[in-house]
């Protein structure tokens, strides 16, 4: 190897052991972060200035090759937009995103092991998902219309579900390819991507979503391409709220 | 074909500033100009005279493909090529930023050790050798 090489790798991992050194400070600014929106039920300076933060780790933690880092920082985001959308910052938010943090603080101490192993640090990640998670199951909703993206959550409100609504289908693709969930409702006009061609795209990727049933809502009777894989096909008319509903639970029993 | 020499960057997280700027200038040995913003960019980009340009895409204030647009309403720039850098890398979101105009994506996090390599590709590519 170079001197030149040997001299920028060695600059890499300086900058890469100041990077860790820093993690303790940033982990005790969300920690108060995160109590201050709790204190404040949700000031939104408080969730942007952390949100930005988390963001901004993300970033980082990947740049310096600790992925570790950045799927840790992907699921706080998640938790916090979920919160967000809820308007609940209270204690059981909080418990959570402390623990976030704590798992954050730990990746420091593994980063300096000769092997690092991270495998207990992803674990215990799992097992917060699936706490913050509870019993209910994730769904995600691909619609371009607020109003009845609005008139599915009020539809499916009576099930145990957890869900998120995007309007775009570049957007929708990303996070299932991204995070688990456990179905999908689609619109089949979405910006920038199509509903089909977003469910297609899932379909042939290797995800772990790639299977999960996948529900059509549309006014339109033409046939729809066996390649987008949906599992039903309900008509927007006055008993798709019934029917929806129907639908999900079928696809969760299944 | 000229050499590739001059590459600016826009990229708002100080950290993954610092890391890209060592390997671009360290390895590549390009000259490197870097902008925390779309607007910054905006401002420096023309007296810079870039022979490529890098944009991250999530960024406060002016995201990428608003930057490139705004940037490809500058004379001197509406044929420099750009990439984009982003971890939005599936098929479709690729074809997506190409549409936008853009020459090609490079996936983040990026590799330190061959970012400068990948962008000497998009270089080439783009002047077809």
């Amino acid at each position: 190897m170079s001197t030149n090489m040997k001299a920028f790798q060695a600059l890499l991992a300086g900058m890469r052991e100041a990077f860790l050194d820093e993690l303790p400070e940033r982990c005790n600014g969300f920690e108060t972060l995160i109590l201050e929106l709790e204190r404040s039920t949700g000031d939104r300076e408080t969730f942007n200035e952390l949100y930005r933060g988390v963001h901004s780790l993300k970033g980082s933690g990947g740049t310096h090759g600790l992925s570790i880092l950045t799927t840790l920082c992907h699921q706080l985001e998640n938790l916090l937009s979920e919160a967000d959308a809820r308007q609940d910052f209270g204690s059981r938010f909080t418990t959570h995103a402390l623990a976030y943090v704590d798992l954050l603080r730990q990746v420091r101490h593994q980063a300096h092991r000769d092997t690092p192993d991270y495998s207990g640090i992803e674990a215990d990640l799992e097992a917060l998902r699936l706490s913050s998670l509870q019993s209910r199951k994730a769904g995600l909703i691909a619609e371009s219309s607020a109003t009845l993206a609005g008139f599915y959550q009020q539809a499916l409100a009576t099930l145990p579900l957890q869900l998120t609504v995007v309007d775009n289908g570049l957007t929708a693709l990303e996070r299932l390819l991204h995070e688990p969930f456990d179905f999908v409702i689609v619109g089949r006009e979405l910006k920038e991507l199509n509903g089909i061609a977003m469910m297609a795209a899932l379909r042939a990727s290797q995800t772990r979503n790639q299977k999960i049933p996948a529900l059509l809502v549309t006014s339109r009777r033409d046939a729809i391409p066996d390649h987008a894989g949906f599992n039903a096909v309900i008509a927007r008319d006055q008993n798709q709220a019934g029917n929806l509903v129907a639908a999900v639970r079928a696809a969760l029993a299944a | 074909m000229s050499t590739l020499q001059r590459v600016f960057y826009v990229e708002d997280e100080p950290d993954i500033q610092a890391v890209a700027r060592l390997a671009l200038e360290m390895v590549g040995g390009f000259t490197v100009k870097i902008c925390s913003s779309g607007e910054e960019a905006l401002r420096e980009v023309v007296a810079f005279a870039p022979d490529l340009i890098l944009l991250d895409v999530m960024m406060p204030g002016m995201d990428g493909p608003s930057t490139l647009k705004a940037l490809r309403e500058l004379p001197s720039m509406a044929v420099v090529p750009v990439a984009f850098m982003t971890a939005k890398v599936q098929p479709a979101e690729v074809a997506h930023f190409k549409s936008l105009g853009a020459r090609d994506v490079i996936p983040k996090p990026f590799d330190p050790m061959t970012l400068a390599s990948q962008v000497r590709a998009i270089w080439e590519g783009h002047h077809g050798s």
